[in-house]
């Protein structure tokens, strides 16, 4: 027998470090369209494996506000793309896990702020960038990025909630928009808007036990989970699923044991990291989720991790939350 | 493929400014040359038959590039206007796209490329949609955009006729479809505003056939319980569908709870959830219900022991 599988803290935080060195970059890094993104997965796994430090501050912070598009006001993945919702929400997301919203200025946040109002079409929901395409994952991503500049309001929140509603199922799940396929992702993005929105109320009871229902669905025997019913495991739905299962306060309905041997088995015990599956090539997007989902499974000594922000608990305390007094 | 001249454009740099390591990339020439030159026309907004041939390249490079499917809707749009016929132009566009669209399965951007385009066509058909979508569907018969993308496409056009034997088809290919049972009740739910009796009967023949197929599958029982709901005020088949659910049970139901190992195997757990779903809604069944939560807890889904337990708490 083997011995039992720990969590390799130490390789881990070495993995994602080497991930900013100059060796490494096209391997990690992808393409620039997901740069910022990546940066703030990094940081937030490095937060919850309680190192912080490792990245160094100044150079990260100077980093995002080199994605600044001066054009439409908001953030871009890499200097000189289009600014998107996405990329705008991570900037806001790196920067609040620092505590330095304020390198933004009045002036560049209330442009951030027109820009993400800006993006919200008739129905609620918001297009990721001018060129509109629709999901629920940007009604998520406008409600988080509001939620930590402090700006959300009635004439943004209400609709939006409208249109998440809608993409409620038959089956207990949440498509990508009105009538798209249950998946596990767009259950997070969807209760994680309405949690941002203090409107968990609008969902009946019956509702949120075929939520949970549907989410604890996804465990599969071998303990992994998948994001729609007969597909694979992937850790990532470690965080998609545990999380959602926490903001409605059903996350002991998953098998604890069995889904954290599951993403322990996915890590790659000599250069550190976790892949998506076991024996598979790790990456910082499934580091980030596989360390979060155990975060909230109360694993370890992991740094508390918040549900509905995948940010530290520690920080997102400090937000301001909707309804504003 | 027309050659194109760009020897008037100085392309522009594509590294930051930010002089740290922590985001250097190693570019090959051939791509910096590429990017440089999109970046100049960007900046400059050159709406141009150069400037769409040189997004066509871009796209084959790094199609997830966002910025360049906005820059290549934007020429397209002024280019339409300036041509004679509009039609012919865009349907251009889109057989370039179907051939994007092939070799870039997982792309997000092209659906909602087509979307516009589709939107921006004076006389645009479901009919010449359907190729590109039926070879993207028998590549990745799950591929979430694409079904999310035909879903679209019958509610743009309101022509949902090919739905139902489609799913048939694919359900028929492999059972365990989700895709395929999620797409059939958004027909039911969108595709006309009654169906007869003698149609929703069929459609319970047709999930139950599918259900003795293959017992244990999570896809075709939600669909069960869904469509169940879906009629409830119009027929009523609930006796016979218990019954059916009952014949994969192995009539444990009956037997003593004893210790789980001397509990026999049986065909299907989703069939044991179901009736314990069904006895849970009505007072008088209640005991089975439990016992059929308790089955489910000891033996035959025991890693939602807890949601079992907690369904059991909810009924005592």
């Amino acid at each position: 027998m083997s011995e039992p599988l720990t969590l390799l803290k130490d390789k881990h935080i070495r993995y994602i470090e080497s991930l900013d060195t100059k060796k490494h970059n096209f391997e990690y890094w992808l393409t620039e369209h997901l740069r910022l993104n990546g940066m703030y997965w990094g940081l937030t796994a490095l937060c919850v494996l309680d190192s912080p430090e490792t990245f160094a501050k100044d150079d990260v912070i100077a980093f995002v506000l080199s994605c600044w598009d001066d054009r439409y006001g908001a953030f871009a993945p890499f200097p000189r793309h289009d600014a998107h919702l996405l990329t705008t929400l991570s900037a806001v997301q790196i920067l609040a896990t620092y505590d330095a919203l304020n390198v933004l200025e009045e002036e560049r946040k209330a442009q951030l702020v027109a820009f993400i109002r800006g993006n919200q079409l008739e129905d609620g929901s918001f297009q990721g960038d001018r060129f509109g395409e629709v999901d629920t994952r940007f009604v998520y991503t406008a409600l988080s990025a509001l939620s930590i500049l402090g700006e959300l309001t009635p004439e943004v929140v209400d609709p939006a909630v409208k249109f998440v509603l809608r993409c409620y199922n038959f089956d207990g799940g949440f498509g990508l928009c009105p009538s798209a396929e249950s998946h596990a992702a767009q259950a997070f993005t969807c209760l994680g808007a309405l949690a941002i929105a203090n409107k968990l109320d609008a969902l009946s009871h019956d509702q949120l036990e075929e939520i949970g229902w549907w989410l604890c669905e996804r465990q599969l025997p071998e303990g992994g989970l998948n994001g729609r019913p007969s597909k694979l495991p992937d850790v990532c739905y470690s965080w998609w699923v545990l999380s959602s299962l926490a903001i409605i306060d059903r996350l002991d309905w998953i098998n604890y044991e069995k889904l954290t041997e599951f993403i322990l088995k996915c890590q790659d015990e000599k250069k550190g990291g976790i892949s998506d599956r076991p024996e598979n090539e790790v990456d910082v997007f499934h580091t980030v989720f596989g360390v979060a989902g155990l975060s909230l499974m109360g694993y370890g000594n992991l740094v508390s991790i918040d549900p509905i922000y995948c940010m530290p608990s520690s920080i997102t305390a400090k937000f301001k939350k909707y309804p504003y007094k | 493929m027309e050659e194109y001249d760009y020897s008037d454009i100085t392309p522009l740099p594509i590294q930051t400014d930010v002089q740290d390591e922590l985001c250097r990339i190693m570019y090959t020439e051939e791509y910096k040359q590429l990017m440089g030159l999109t970046r100049a026309l960007i900046s400059m907004n050159e709406l141009s038959p150069r400037a769409l041939q040189l997004t066509s390249q871009v796209i084959h490079v790094a199609p997830a590039f966002y910025t360049i499917w906005n820059y290549r809707f934007n020429i397209v749009r002024h280019m339409m206007a300036e041509s004679d016929d509009t039609t012919s132009y865009l349907n251009k566009e889109l057989d370039w796209l179907d051939e994007v669209t092939l070799n870039n399965p997982k792309n997000y951007q092209i659906w909602s490329y087509r979307q516009s385009l589709l939107k921006l066509h004076p006389s645009p058909t479901l009919k010449r949609e359907l190729p590109v979508l039926k070879l993207m569907i028998d590549d990745d018969s799950k591929n979430y955009h694409v079904w999310s993308y035909r879903k679209w496409c019958c509610l743009f056009f309101n022509d949902f006729q090919h739905e139902l034997a489609y799913t048939t088809d694919l359900i028929q290919s492999d059972i365990y479809n989700n895709s395929a049972w999620t797409h059939r009740m958004f027909y039911w739910v969108n595709a006309k505003d009654v169906a007869s009796e003698v149609e929703l009967a069929d459609e319970f023949q047709f999930i139950m056939d599918k259900i003795q197929l293959v017992p244990q599958n999570i896809s075709s029982w939600t669909y069960l319980r869904g469509f169940q709901e879906f009629t409830h005020d119009t027929i009523q088949q609930d006796e016979k569908v218990v019954q059916f659910a009952t014949s994969f049970t192995a009539d444990v139901l009956s037997l003593p709870i004893g210790s789980p190992q001397d509990l026999p195997g049986i065909e299907s757990s989703y069939a044991l959830e179901f009736l314990a779903n069904h006895w849970s809604a009505d007072p008088a069944s209640r005991d089975s219900a439990v016992k059929a939560y308790n089955l489910l807890a000891i033996k035959y889904d025991p890693i939602r022991k807890n949601l079992w337990q907690h369904k059991i708490n909810i009924l005592s």
